[in-house]
């Protein structure tokens, strides 16, 4: 049990999808400042996130592996994460803004997100068990909704700051990602 | 991993926080749970709120609420004449949409406003009255019509159907308008960095 | 510290309030206009007197032009209860009725009842003295809601209808504020160490009428001439002394009651909710001499002071004296006077016209030099130092305060309680930057407030929308039963037979009928409105 929470934690602060290992940076632009939008885009993302590389994990485990067909993985799990992203934002139509107004975009970023990628690679190269690798699965997804909704309420003070011309827009944003992935290193002895 | 965790007091502990942040998120969750139960938390009558409900049909569509019910399927935010600059920062700020200007299509900003029957012209064919949208004109057939001033919406609707052309719309003194501090303005400081759409 | 004075203070009776957070000690300024005692001005030769000098309506005149009035005749009724009752300061002769310019905010260009002294004096004949203490409350009313007093601290709220909305509510303790704890102002300190014991006694009347069961009179610590003359009055029994410590916004209601009773009151919420009466000291003064003295209210202890005075000093000055006349009676230096305010020099407003009158809630008046108001310095940018923060007595944020007013977020506004703050004033007085924060307040709390009017507004337009669709609705539903049951009338024969045509067309019109009314009478939700207007479409 403890390793599962450590996984779980490993993942979502230590190693952080976002800001420690860097994947995943676009859909985190592009999302709202707003932070009744940026929960819902959060759980959005935490849930295709969850899903589409466990998918990917068992798709690669009981079918690709035993079959020789690793040369296909990465096919494969775009066609995955795609399909489900699609049926995930149909089903849940009524009740997002974000993904009715740009259900295109939200459609491109939470598919092609680099994050379900690099987490489905990572599970087939890792040497964690079934269960572990779900768990490491849930840590990153957690960690990506959490900054999803972090970035949020730190775009809203960034917002209405006194910022210096230059700075406004996304430069303000990109420097305050630094600043605070160097603050994520302070978990880095947790596990 | 850790000799100590291993231990049942030390697991027990750690449910126990668990089970408590499990609580926590309930609550926070539960928010969500009791408004979809009611009425106000359809994507539409969130939408609807931010409008101004004058019901005036400028931006083309019968109503305030077919309106937002259009906005939730795509459509521009930046078609309400009456609902002012807020509205369409307010709208753009929910719908996740870069700001725009007021689509000069539509008309213009407009000031508060009434309809006023000039009582000595009006022939009492009640097509006004069938005309406004809030019931805010009382009369009878043949009998005085007169606009209740606190119920117009000044949504123009009555002004057309009236055959002897009797009703005007009367602007409203406009209000004082707020203080801005001098310094904000000359540092183009007042209003966000940018609204809505993110940043890119 | 404040444990040992606790123990060592000889006097039981006198405490010692909490302390407050935040708030700033600015240069007082009130030594000079200390150094007399308090004078009786000579009459006016023109009195100013406005209708409305108090936060509510105003008075309606009951003299017209040409009229002779004496001392304390009744010259305007008040028109409701937030109105006051107004006596003529001085007999005269009015000139007439007129728009003037007055200290009032709320009014500032309003009616003035003009009168012209005669320098007589001549009085209107005052009955005896009363007895109060075997006066029960509502017996007390009438006569201060007919002497025309108002709140002299200078908020100027009409004193008869807060009485009356504090007898319901138990009040547990009025407290007399003496504090003045604004720089410049020394009208209450002067009026209490000549006027002491007819202070007490007008706080014991005043705990009579709203039935308190305690009283407390509050004021800094380092008024000691005044604290001494109100310690050889008290009377042992009924009024504590609260010393306070020398800090600006201690006088503020909110203030006062968390120094007193270590509670915090929330925005929108009278202190009579919790059982707390506050009242300023000069107000006090006035019931005293309206009850015992049978005398309305036509004066107050006006302190004028600032450098460009050669004589400053406290006058008893008559309600409608002119500001430029006060200023001549203490010889003004027109070469330093470069601003004129009334009030004190951080809550004060300026007057840019020195004609108006004063009114029964202007307490000081100051004629500035530059040295003592100087230029305002130009608005640079929030170096987030925090002094704000160090300063707010309400406990806020006033720097986040800022960001969201610049950028209009309402709702965080709202949460960092920008409804609480008391524009004191110490936010802006402590900040390098020297950024008005007090304006930037203000100007949100309006902003706030006409969007939620306008809320409120467009909630209604779409109940009454809701309603007129419901009736055009139910209107059809009726047009359509009608045509249905025509066919009832006309063919009589065929109710006989039951299996006929005629009878199943009938019955299968009436069934539909039916289902059209059911589904149509349901009040407009939401679901219901999309289905059966046609929305969506855009009309031309």
């Amino acid at each position: 049990m403890t390793s599962y929470l450590g996984i779980i934690i490993g993942a979502a602060l230590v190693n952080n999808i976002f800001l420690v290992q860097l994947l995943g940076v676009s859909s985190l632009f592009l999302s709202s400042n707003r932070l009744q939008n940026a929960i819902e885009l959060a759980l959005l993302n935490l849930l295709v996130l969850f899903l589409a590389s466990t998918l990917n994990l068992l798709l690669f485990n009981w079918i690709l592996e035993p079959l020789g067909l690793q040369f296909l993985s990465i096919i494969c799990f775009v066609g995955i994460s795609s399909s489900l992203t699609i049926l995930i934002l149909e089903s849940i139509k009524r009740k997002l803004p974000i993904s009715i107004r740009r259900q295109r975009l939200a459609f491109y970023l939470t598919s092609g997100n680099s994050a379900i990628l690099g987490i489905s690679l990572m599970n087939s190269n890792s040497l964690l068990s079934l269960p572990q690798s779900i768990a490491y699965n849930f840590g990153n997804a957690l960690g990506f909704a959490l900054m999803i909704v972090a970035f949020a309420a730190l775009r809203l003070r960034l917002d209405c700051a006194d910022i210096p011309a230059p700075f406004r827009g996304a430069a303000i944003q990109l420097i305050s990602a630094g600043i605070v992935s160097m603050c994520l290193l302070g978990f880095a002895g947790l596990v | 991993m850790y000799p100590l965790i291993e231990t049942i007091y030390v697991q027990a502990a750690i449910a126990c926080f668990a089970i408590f942040l499990l609580l926590q998120i309930m609550f926070f969750l539960r928010k969500y749970w009791i408004h979809s139960l009611e009425k106000q938390y359809s994507i539409v009558d969130r939408i609807n709120a931010l409008l101004p409900q004058t019901q005036c049909g400028r931006c083309g569509y019968a109503g305030c609420r077919p309106y937002a019910k259009a906005m939730s399927l795509g459509e521009q935010v930046n078609k309400c004449p009456p609902g002012g600059e807020s509205t369409i920062v307010n709208l753009s700020l929910m719908l996740n949409e870069h700001k725009k200007t007021l689509d000069p299509a539509h008309g213009e900003f407009l000031q508060a406003a009434v309809a006023v029957i000039r009582e000595e012209e009006c022939i009492g064919c009640t097509k006004c009255i069938q005309a406004c949208p809030v019931d805010a004109i009382l009369g009878g057939t043949k009998l005085m019509h007169t606009v209740i001033e606190s119920e117009c919406t000044a949504c123009d609707l009555c002004i057309e159907p009236c055959p002897v052309d009797c009703i005007d719309l009367i602007q409203l003194p406009p209000l004082k308008p707020l203080w801005q501090s001098p310094g904000t303005a000359e540092r183009g400081l007042s209003g966000r960095s940018f609204v809505g759409g993110g940043s890119l | 510290m404040k444990l040992m004075r606790k123990i060592f203070s000889a006097d039981k009776n006198v405490s010692y309030g909490r302390t407050i957070p935040g708030g700033i000690r600015p240069r007082a300024h009130k030594i000079t206009s200390l150094r007399s005692r308090v004078m009786a001005t000579p009459i006016p030769p023109v009195l100013i007197i406005p209708l409305n000098q108090q936060q509510g309506k105003a008075s309606r005149p009951c003299v017209k032009a040409g009229d002779r009035v004496l001392k304390y005749q009744k010259i305007a009724e008040a028109a409701d209860d937030s109105s006051l009752n107004i006596h003529a300061p001085s007999s005269g002769v009015v000139s007439m009725i007129q728009n003037h310019t007055t200290i009032n905010i709320n009014a500032a260009n309003q009616l003035c009842i003009f009168i012209e002294t005669d320098g007589i004096d001549e009085e209107v004949p005052i009955p005896d003295t009363l007895d109060w203490r075997g006066m029960t409350s509502e017996q007390l009313l009438p006569v201060i809601s007919n002497a025309g007093i108002c709140g002299m601290g200078g908020a100027g709220f009409p004193l008869s209808k807060k009485i009356d909305s504090a007898i319901i509510p138990d009040i547990h303790t009025l407290i007399i504020n003496a504090v003045e704890c604004e720089p410049f102002i020394t009208a209450d300190q002067a009026l209490i160490r000549e006027h002491a014991d007819e202070v007490i006694q007008g706080a014991q009347i005043l705990q009579h009428a709203i039935n308190a069961k305690r009283c407390l009179l509050a004021i800094e610590s380092d008024k000691t001439d005044a604290i001494e003359a109100l310690s050889n009055y008290a009377d042992r029994d009924s009024i504590k002394l609260l010393l306070l410590d020398n800090k600006y916004p201690a006088g503020g209601e909110r203030q006062l009651i968390q120094a007193a009773t270590g509670k915090e009151l929330p925005a929108g919420h009278l202190p009579a909710e919790a059982g707390i009466y506050v009242q300023n000291a000069g107000t006090v003064f006035s019931i005293y001499k309206a009850v015992v003295e049978n005398k309305p209210c036509i004066s107050r202890v006006t302190t004028l002071t600032g450098e460009a005075l050669q004589t400053p000093k406290n006058f008893n000055a008559l309600v409608g004296t002119q500001v430029s006349w006060l200023f001549d009676l203490c010889g003004i230096d027109n070469k330093t006077h470069s601003k004129s305010v009334a009030g004190g020099s951080l809550m004060g407003i300026e007057l840019m016209d020195n004609s108006a009158p004063i009114s029964q809630s202007t307490n000081c008046l100051i004629a500035g030099s530059l040295s003592e108001f100087p230029d305002i310095m130009p608005e640079q940018a929030c170096i987030r130092c925090g002094y704000c923060a160090n300063a707010c007595p309400s406990g806020l944020l006033p720097q986040q305060l800022l960001a969201y007013s610049r950028c209009e977020e309402d709702e965080l506004l709202a949460q960092q309680g920008l409804f609480d703050c008391i524009e004191c004033g110490a936010c802006s007085y402590v900040c390098p930057s020297s950024i008005p924060l007090v304006q930037y307040y203000r100007s949100s709390k309006e902003r706030i407030i006409s969007a939620r009017q306008k809320k409120e507004t467009s909630q209604a337009w779409q109940n009454r929308f809701q309603y007129h669709q419901y009736r055009i609705k139910k209107l059809k539903d009726e047009a359509l039963s009608r045509t249905s049951a025509k066919p009832v009338i006309d063919k009589q024969q065929s109710a006989d037979d039951p299996f006929s045509k005629e009878q199943a067309a009938l019955e299968v019109a009436a069934a539909v009928a039916r289902v059209k009314a059911k589904k149509g009478n349901v009040i407009a939700s939401s679901a219901a409105t999309d289905g059966s207007q046609s929305d969506g479409e855009p009309t031309a």
